[in-house]
């Protein structure tokens, strides 16, 4: 429909004219749809609300751009102190999610295998018929989410309902879990003040961690004070190129390699034999296997790390003053995962944990409730729906775990046997679409939350605040839960009636502890410092509410000055920790052989494969290699040429799961035992299928321990 | 007047490709089709690059850098544009007019550092991207060419802003979208020309060195060497 300036100025004459008829405007005039925008749009006013990305583990601050009220850009929030400004290409394009026309805009039941729209009302009620009816002993619940405010509440709510079928993938409780399970306790940070040397089992650092961005510039830190820092993984990703020395290694050896780094230290005896000798239980065991199984030949024969490597950088983790063995959840992802754990664990203790630091929980009420949500009980993980009957409901809040897992078809089937499966995703992904009911939720810029994190050696509490009204019958998964719990009695004493008063249940002691200060300033220095120190605060509240107001306001909480300690755990490794049954069993009989591995690697542009809606990151996944929308392998050319595969040709890639088709990128830093494929690409569910999800081709084989699939043992050829 | 100049510290620099997405975003660039993409028509005013392997493996190291319009002092484009759609603005910065561009794409050609981008069809952009478009961009024809122009759009709004509160520009005022973002501060800039601002110091550092400095097109985005 053509419109000139001349009826439109009659039309918006008429508009005016109806409106002051008075309330009857919209009734009288039909207005026609392409002037809505035009008299809607407003003077392009621009404002600026903070809150907190929640795309990965990192909780870094946003400054969100609103013209208009509407979001329209997201840059990182200068004075929050896990990011400091920057902001990586995921919360950059985090306006993006809003908008999206896949978004699911009210709750949808399955009928007849086609989902419909439903009222609220309506779909909580079948979910509270569901639970209890068929709830108590017979719920299991998937949830994915870094704030561990709300993997409570999903454990409240579990414990109510008589079930420890529940797993609340959180990185950084996965990252501590071995820590607790050896230690009974796990270091808060990295002590980069002491920090003289690093060896990093695979983290990818500055790209996939608890803080890519606080990692990234801490790590540029460490290393301008010419401290070393040596990576052993399987890839040389961003994070490694920085490294004094990347060692190739398959995640599966990491339990040899440390343990034959540990072997070095015990024979040269320059292990802390004061901590050693007060702290570690059974270390006459532990000493005893290592010194059996793990010589660096021994070591070499199996994993192919040179026995000169290990041994030099045996010597310089234990003549650092204070060392650090790192890892987090990454080292999981093997068949060996928790066995990997545990050794970098006892390769700490050799040192005393000496570049671990602690925050002193007496400074840290909030944290102290908190533990018990952080770190799982139950070892319980979505594999195990494979198989188990008496599951009569699985509820999955925001984790795609089918598209993330091997064995896909096994845990579609698992996953449609059970009677009723309620899904809290704001989207229809690989997951989703397999539930019978779905009550979306919000988008992270309509929802209220909050996360907490040490690893900066500071406590920081960001806040993630609504910028904007929701736009669709969206609910709040924490306000669905909430309701649960009161309406089906789940919890004595429960007093909550929306997630927002649970969220604040657990900041009031924030509030009365009275230390710390508000991200509205920078970190104070010099007589601000002591000023701060004293009691003065730029921002000051009267009121826990007027707290929390400040605190939405501002993105959130930390204490800048914090109490802190070593970290000097008691340490309950056994034997029994460092040996595993079945796959890996015996040191020498787990080596590679000959065979080309499939190595699935992460990128900074997806994590835990819900990311690559998003048009802009989908166009750049693979630009840096000038590959787009399709599945790239990268090769090392001494591989491809003996397997006569050319550089930028398509070729097919089989595995024991199937083929799939991908591009060729000469790499000569992948080892040349692998062929590289990103995890990412591959989402059925869109609308449009970009690449292919690697994890369908992979074997299943996982961790014992936590059910994390391997991501490295799947046995490829070329075709 | 203040010359406005880039300086990348490779050795800060972690290869997260923020400013990659950050220019993108800002300056609403456009997505192109799968087609295009794929023939090599793909759109980025900034693009993270591996120049090249140092060392055999193990011991190997890509060398990566992010690459933008160098805003050349002595721009080759400019020389060979017909109608003046290109030229280089008084505080440094080479623009780009788009209405007055022909297409013609002849400082395609001539630039040296093929920073420059056409815009070979216009696709339908995303819904979801389309709403968070910068209303301070003006998004590009079909048939024309763009570039990095550090975010000239940026300095427009912080120079009125400036004025309006009767006081002369500080640095900081303005800084592109990809300054902003990077999450180790590895690039800075501002007036080349003030000795005291950090830009004008690093781009004299013993580490600094600019692509294809031989070519005479006096590069005002330099580099920092990564320190082995």
């Amino acid at each position: 429909m053509e419109m000139n300036r001349r009826d439109f100025a009659k039309l918006l004459g008429g508009s005016l004219i109806g409106f002051a008829v008075g309330g009857a405007g919209d009734a009288l005039l039909k207005i026609p749809g392409m002037v809505v925008p035009l008299l809607y749009s407003g003077p392009h006013v621009e404002t600026w609300k903070v809150t907190t990305c929640a795309k990965c583990p990192g909780k870094c601050g946003l400054r969100v751009r609103m013209i208009d009220k509407f979001p329209v850009q997201a840059f990182g929030n200068p004075l929050s102190p896990m990011n400091k400004g920057g902001i990586c290409p995921m919360g950059l394009t985090s306006v993006e999610n809003l908008y999206h026309p896949d978004r699911l805009t009210s709750p949808m039941k399955k009928v007849n295998g086609r989902f419909q729209e439903i009222s609220y009302a309506e779909a909580y009620g079948i979910l509270t018929n569901a639970l209890s009816s068929n709830g108590k002993g017979k719920a299991a619940f998937v949830a994915q989410t870094d704030s561990a405010f709300m993997g409570g509440l999903i454990k409240q709510l579990m414990a109510g309902l008589e079930s420890e079928k529940v797993v609340v993938d959180n990185f950084a409780s996965s990252s501590s879990m071995p820590f607790d399970r050896a230690a009974a306790d796990h270091p808060d940070f990295i002590d980069f003040e002491s920090c003289d040397y690093i060896v990093n089992f695979g983290s990818q650092l500055t790209e996939i961690s608890e803080s890519p961005l606080y990692f990234s510039r801490s790590m540029n830190d460490f290393r301008a004070k010419r401290n070393e820092f040596s990576t052993f993984s399987p890839k040389l990703t961003p994070d490694a190129y920085k490294a004094n020395r990347w060692v190739p290694v398959s995640p599966e050896f990491y339990v040899d390699v440390a343990l034959g780094l540990a072997y070095v230290i015990l024979t040269d005896g320059t292990y802390d034999k004061t901590f050693v000798g007060n702290e570690f239980k059974d270390f006459d065991g532990f000493k005893k296997l290592v010194m059996e199984n793990y010589s660096p030949a021994a070591v070499e024969s199996r994993t192919g790390v040179a026995s000169k490597y290990l041994i030099e950088t045996a010597r310089k983790f234990a003549n650092a003053s204070a060392p650090v063995a790192y890892f987090d959840e990454s080292i999981l992802y093997s068949s060996s995962g928790m066995r990997n754990a545990y050794a970098v664990v006892a390769l700490n203790a050799l040192k005393g944990f000496a570049g671990y630091g602690k925050l002193k929980d007496r400074e840290l009420p909030d944290f102290e409730n908190k533990k018990e949500n952080e770190s799982p009980q139950s070892s319980w993980n979505s594999r195990m729906l494979i198989g188990d009957k008496d599951i009569k409901i699985l509820m999955i809040y925001r984790s795609n775990f089918v598209f993330n897992s091997p064995g896909q078809d096994d845990l579609r089937k698992a996953i449609s046997d059970i009677p009723m499966v309620i899904s809290f995703s704001p989207f229809i992904d690989e997951t989703s679409e397999l539930a019978d009911l779905i009550i979306p939720d919000h988008d992270d810029l309509e929802k209220l939350d909050a996360f907490s994190s040490t690893v900066t050696g500071a406590p920081v509490i960001s806040t993630q605040q609504p910028v904007v009204k929701p736009f669709y019958s969206t609910v709040h998964t924490g306000d669905v839960i909430v309701s649960l719990i009161a309406d089906l009695k789940l919890s004595k004493n429960w007093s909550c009636k929306k997630y927002e008063d649970y969220l604040q249940s657990y900041l009031k002691p924030v509030y009365k502890h009275g230390k710390g200060m508000l991200m509205n300033q920078q970190k104070p220095t010099g007589l601000e410092k002591s000023l701060h120190q004293a009691g003065w605060q730029m921002a000051s509240y009267s009121s826990f509410d007027e707290f929390w107001q400040q605190m939405l306001k501002h993105g959130g909480w930390w204490d800048p000055f914090p109490q802190t300690s070593k970290y000097k755990p008691a340490v309950s490794l056994t034997v029994d920790h460092l040996t595993a049954n079945g796959r890996g069993d015996q040191p020498g009989k787990n080596a590679r052989g000959n065979s080309l591995k499939l190595n699935i690697f992460h990128r900074n542009f997806d994590y835990r494969g819900n990311m690559l809606r998003n048009p802009v990151l989908t166009e750049q996944f693979g630009m840096d290699k000038d590959v787009y929308y399709e599945t790239w392998i990268e090769i090392n050319p001494a591989t491809a040429k003996r397997l006569s595969v050319g550089d930028r040709t398509k070729v097919k890639v089989k595995t024991g799961k199937g083929a799939f088709e991908a591009f060729v990128i000469y790499n000569p830093a992948v080892v040349p035992a692998n062929i590289d494929v990103p995890f990412g690409l591959g989402h059925t569910a869109s609308k449009k299928v970009y690449g292919v999800n690697p994890m369908q081709y992979s074997d299943a084989v996982f961790d014992e321990e936590t059910g994390k699939p391997s991501l490295s043992e799947t046995e490829v050829k070329i075709v | 007047m203040p010359k406005y100049g880039m300086v990348i510290d490779l050795n800060k620099c972690s290869s997260c490709q923020a400013c990659v997405t950050a220019c993108k975003i800002e300056n609403n660039v456009q997505i192109v089709s799968e087609y295009d993409a794929q023939h090599g028509r793909a759109m980025f005013w900034m693009k993270m690059l591996t120049m090249e392997f140092e060392g055999d493996y193990p011991n190997i190291r890509p060398k990566t850098l992010p690459r933008n319009c160098m805003q050349c002092d002595e721009p080759s484009c400019i020389k060979v544009c017909p109608v003046r759609a290109t030229y280089k603005n008084e505080v440094g910065i080479v623009a780009q007019i788009y209405p007055q561009c022909i297409g013609c794409r002849y400082c395609m050609a001539n630039c040296p550092y093929t920073v420059k981008v056409f815009n070979w069809d216009r696709n339908e952009q995303p819904k979801e991207v389309e709403k968070c478009y910068d209303p301070d961009v003006s998004v590009r024809p079909k048939g024309v060419v763009e570039k990095c122009t550090f975010c000239i759009h940026r300095l427009q709004i912080a120079s009125e802003k400036a004025k309006a509160e009767h006081r002369d520009m500080e640095p900081g005022d303005y800084v592109p979208a990809c300054v902003e973002t990077c999450p180790v501060d590895a690039i800075s800039f501002g007036d080349l020309d003030d000795k005291k601002s950090e830009v004008s110091k690093e781009s004299r550092d013993y580490r600094s060195f600019a692509l294809l400095d031989e070519l005479g097109t006096v590069p005002k985005v330099r580099y920092l060497n990564a320190i082995e």
